[in-house]
């Protein structure tokens, strides 16, 4: 054991040592800083998200659900609220006003919180739990349009309510909710006494569930199967796509990223360990004329490695936790969120890399050294590229993909990255050695040390070409990285950029439509264009009644078994593309007569370009043929229709008009002047919801740039590594040209020379492959448009050429830097 | 005692096998010093490496201290020499990582001794290194690390010492210092000390010779 720590301590200063323990310290903590980040993070970026829905997961009912259900909810330990919402008609003394009503049970929200006011305009507060029974909160408008204070009394149908808070919004209002009526809130107990919940009253009853991820996963899988047409089941996805799908990708990316930093520190701990027995063939030597036997030889380094992986496990699960925690706290500062617990998993995966990268990669090179001949210490063997054993190459090959699949939880996906990899590596070692093959100086005068780069490169042509294919690997992940993550944000930027409408105004009535836009033009607010809005129901479809066509259930689901939003417009809207047929609806020549259909509830209807669609609106109808689908990015915070008409069709029939607009934050207060000029028009505020999202995003961009560096480590890592390997062979030819007579300028600049072509030719391999498989990867993976990165291709080149230019020029200094004799007479 | 019998030993090379020994025999007697001349590439360190079992031969017998050793395998040859062989080469081959008393205490610790770096120690001073014993290989003068060498090769009370051409690394001032060493820590510990070496005033500071040429072992007086 006193040799294990002896041999330890020296390896360890002689630098050996130090780059296993590198690649695996960085492996572990990687691994497991990332994984605790990656898992703490998503919690978070969950319950922020869940915001949305002021829950985890909502349940719809039109009617009250089975009681056993919710004693389910309990089972999994889960939190509940609900709420009823309806329409309904509140009394200010004689004046009647629709109002939307929401009564919540006191856990409401659960995830994120009410805004409130104390009086009108004032101070936006916010607080965890709605009115108490007996109080009413009401948005601003219905105190405009009943002309009523807080504190005046109302009435819900035979309910008597204080008007007691100004309510701002509510977490789960997100922009899609436009309620014709203001929005009030009350007690769940008070329903009973309003007396409006009958049989046959429209209702919506929501049932709210949240808790931890595994809870809520098994919550669901139980109660899916026991839904019925009319349940609807939202989580995230259905109420937030922009959020959940930037999560989607963002885990995707967060995967790859993961994958491709345990295969580079796998790469780069089999190098070390390749190079580590390499050096140590020598001693191995020594020890057995000494009278070492093969077992001692098997323990001593058993055991060094051992002692290794005991200090890096340790110190890299240290150093993961720290880090993590870090960046969390300061995500948690800045999301406003609590932080998680941290749950085992990230470490024991930290050790389970660890053992599977040692038992694998570094263990068979390690144990080879006890097959080393003790007759061997009389050969003068050159210091030699260390090479793989063909059992050794299997087992490595084994170990990524346990790796793989013990990270990714995906066989499927791990033998597919491996088998990717091999064919990589394959496809990059051939062009790699063509090119060095074909390097030709004969016929160009160059300098004497640019001649005897080129000359050491097609020299040791199967060792540098495959150096070549690691380094442009590694260098391409990197770029194939670096592409997704460009892709991710600038398609963040595009759905949200600055200036994002954040005030929806609607219900602005024709004779307003002037002094709406003069107030705006005067305020020098600039709004998306006012489009004309008529409630509309959809009847028949081809003289078909929609009812008998399609079941209530799947009309509700197509939100089309309520009025409609009828609009039209004479060119394509923004956010609208049309998928088939012709934009023919102007009102200029016949084509007056046609409907776009928003693909979506086309699809749900079964609507086809050339359909004849009947429309009611108040007691009249009138027909219109499909002229052109198209599909809508809903998103963009800007008015948007199912149905697009004619301006012609819709002429006689009684219209309001929307917009939006962008409003800085310090000009957020003009709105309320803006509803005091005109009572009846209602701004919905969804610049919470932007900031929210954009909240979300910033995040997982940060946590993405960090991922990235951490492969940018991998890479330089491997490239060391490689370096390293090829090293010791350059250190003794070089002391003999320099014996020889062999300038510092000579070596210097032919060593650079060599890594700087080596650089460059593994950049621009690295480029053209990840180019490719960048593009695959925005097809197939991220389901996003294919885009060419020009950016990377003179980046990858330069980078190649810079990183392992300065590897060469280091390794330069290791011969240039002591006396040619010193070299000559080291022996050992 | 040594005993070679009938030995052969060649090597592959490529499609070409080529015999290095040929059916060679001798003995050599405890505490008798001997040395193995022949012109470079006869297969002079061949047959050290042979008898100090750090090879088997293609065919034939080595016998020594009473125990066949080229019929040991590994392992067993392992063990025969850390009880009963020490080495010294030409080219040190000291542990660079290990100081001057760890690469001296390297055998004892192999052998499981306690008390290792005492006796390290006392071998070093032996050599004249009381003063070094910290230093590094890569900070000791080649004439220092064969020091270091010989002190390690008698660490462990070794029955035989090999030696292959002990001083080819050294000047001659300091070559003649080292075998005045050698031979002195020899006969003061009876060693049976077989040296390879071309050079013939080495030699016959021995008391037998045995020269190689064209794979056979003859007696040279």
């Amino acid at each position: 054991m006193q040799l294990v720590w002896r041999l330890f301590r020296t390896d360890w200063r002689s630098g050996d040592l130090r780059l296993l323990f590198a690649a695996l310290f960085l492996a572990v903590t990687v691994i497991t800083g990332l994984t605790a980040f990656i898992e703490r993070l998503q919690i978070m970026l969950v319950g922020e998200s869940s915001q949305f829905l002021a829950a985890d997961r909502v349940l719809e009912s039109p009617r009250p659900v089975d009681e056993s259900w919710l004693a389910m909810a309990d089972q999994y330990d889960l939190e509940k609220a609900r709420f009823l919402s309806f329409q309904s008609m509140l009394y200010a003394g004689d004046t009647p006003q629709l109002v939307s009503v929401k009564a919540a049970d006191d856990p409401y929200p659960l995830r994120g919180r009410l805004n409130y006011r104390d009086e009108l305009y004032g101070q936006t507060r916010t607080t965890t739990g709605g009115p108490a029974p007996g109080e009413l909160w009401a948005e601003a408008r219905l105190f405009n349009l009943l002309g009523v204070s807080l504190g005046d009394s109302v009435y819900v149908g035979d309910g008597e309510f204080i008007l007691s808070k100004e309510l701002v919004s509510e977490p789960d209002r997100g922009a899609g909710s436009i309620s014709m009526g203001p929005r009030v809130l009350m007690h769940w107990n008070d329903i009973g006494k309003t007396g409006v919940v009958q049989l046959g009253s429209r209702l919506s009853y929501h049932y709210l569930f949240a808790g931890l991820p595994e809870q809520i996963a098994a919550f669901e899988k139980a109660l899916l199967p026991k839904l019925a047409d009319s349940h609807e089941w939202e989580d995230l996805e259905n109420s937030q796509p922009t959020v959940a799908v930037a999560l989607k990708r963002a885990k995707t990316f967060f995967m790859l990223a993961s994958s491709i930093i345990v295969i580079l520190s796998g790469i780069a701990i089999a190098m070390a360990s390749s190079r580590f027995s390499h050096r140590h063939r020598r001693h191995v030597a020594v020890l057995k004329t000494l009278g070492a036997t093969s077992g001692d030889i098997q323990r001593l380094y058993f055991s060094m490695l051992a002692l290794m992986a005991v200090l890096a496990i340790v110190l890299a699960g240290l150093a993961g936790w720290l880090l993590q925690e870090q960046v969390l706290a300061f995500a948690g500062r800045s999301l406003n969120v609590d932080v998680p617990p941290l749950t085992p998993w990230p470490f024991v995966l930290g050790f389970l890399t660890a053992a599977i990268s040692l038992g694998c990669f570094s263990l068979p090179p390690l144990m080879q050294l006890k097959r080393v001949s003790p007759i061997s210490i009389f050969q003068q063997q050159a210091q030699s590229v260390p090479q793989f054993s063909a059992p050794a190459l299997v087992l490595a090959v084994v170990g990524v993909l346990l790796l793989l699949v013990v990270y990714t939880g995906q066989p499927f996906i791990g033998l597919l990255l491996l088998a990717g990899l091999a064919a990589l590596l394959a496809l990059v070692t051939l062009p790699a050695w063509l090119l060095l093959s074909h390097l030709q100086t004969s016929r160009l005068q160059l300098s004497g040390w640019l001649t005897l780069a080129v000359s050491n490169l097609k020299r040791r042509l199967r060792s540098n070409a495959l150096h070549i294919a690691l380094f442009a690997i590694s260098m391409m992940l990197l770029v194939v990285l670096w592409g997704v993550k460009n892709n991710l944000f600038s398609e963040w930027q595009q759905q949200l950029p600055p200036q994002t409408p954040n005030f929806f105004l609607v219900n602005v009535n024709e004779n307003e439509l002037d002094a709406v836009k003069n107030w705006l033009a005067e305020e020098n607010i600039e709004s998306e264009r006012l489009y004309p809005m008529v409630r509309g129901r959809l009847v028949k479809i081809n003289e078909q009644w929609v009812r008998e066509r399609v079941s209530k259930e799947q009309l509700k689901r197509a939100g089309a078994d309520r009025e409609l939003n009828l609009s039209w417009a004479q060119t394509v809207p923004p956010d609208n593309t049309l998928t088939e047929g012709d934009w023919h609806i102007s009102d200029k020549g016949d084509n007056d007569k046609g409907v776009s259909v928003e693909l979506e509830l086309a699809e749900k209807l079964d609507i086809k370009v050339g359909d004849n669609l009947t429309f009611m609106i108040g007691g009249d109808s009138f027909s219109s043929e499909v002229a052109s689908l198209r599909e809508v990015e809903w998103d963009r915070m800007r008015p948007n229709f199912y149905m697009l008409l004619s301006e012609k069709q819709l002429a006689p029939f009684a219209k309001t008009y929307m917009t939006s607009f962008w409003l800085p934050q310090e000009r957020h207060s003009d709105v309320a002047r803006l509803l005091k000029a005109f009572p009846t028009v209602i701004v919905i505020d969804v610049a919470a919801v932007i900031n929210q999202i954009r909240r979300i995003i910033d995040h997982v961009s940060l946590a993405l740039e960090l991922v990235l560096a951490f492969v940018l480590i991998g890479s330089l890592l491997v490239l060391m590594t490689t370096v390293q390997n090829g090293l010791a062979e350059r250190v003794q030819e070089n002391t003999v040209i320099r014996a020889l007579g062999g300038t510092r300028k000579l070596i210097v600049g032919s060593l650079l020379a060599e890594f700087s072509l080596m650089g460059f030719l593994s950049g621009v391999l690295a480029t053209v492959f990840g180019q490719l498989i960048l593009l695959v990867v925005q097809a197939r993976v991220l389901n996003i448009d294919m885009q060419l990165h020009p950016e990377l291709w003179w980046m990858a080149p330069l980078l190649g050429m810079l990183l392992i230019g300065s590897a060469g020029y280091w390794s330069a200094r290791q011969v240039t830097r002591v006396a040619p004799m010193q070299l000559l007479t080291r022996q050992t | 005692m040594i005993e070679v019998q009938h030995l052969c030993h060649s090597i592959h090379s490529g499609d070409h096998e080529i015999h290095i020994l040929n059916d060679v025999g001798f003995a050599i007697a405890d505490a008798e010093t001997v040395a193995i001349t022949g012109s470079s590439g006869s297969g002079k360190t061949t047959l050290l490496g042979l008898m100090a079992g750090l090879d088997v031969p293609t065919s034939g017998r080595i016998t020594v201290n009473g125990e066949l050793i080229s019929a040991m395998d590994e392992d067993q040859r392992a063990l025969f020499r850390a009880r009963h062989v020490g080495f010294v080469f030409q080219s040190f081959h000291l542990l660079p990582s290990l100081t001057a008393l760890e690469n001296v205490a390297l055998p004892l610790d192999l052998l499981g001794r306690k008390d290792s770096h005492e006796e390290a120690e006392a071998y070093l001073e032996q050599v004249g290194l009381a003063h070094r014993l910290s230093h590094y290989p890569s900070q000791m003068s080649g004439g220092e690390q064969q020091r270091v060498a010989i002190a390690r090769a008698f660490a462990s009370h070794p029955r035989y010492l090999f030696a292959d051409e002990p001083t080819g690394n050294l000047d001659p001032v300091t070559g003649n210092r080292i075998i005045e060493l050698l031979f002195d820590l020899n006969s003061r510990q009876q060693t049976t000390l077989v040296m390879v070496t071309h050079e013939q005033r080495l030699a016959d500071l021995c008391q037998r010779q045995l020269v190689i040429a064209d794979g056979t072992v003859s007696e040279a007086r």
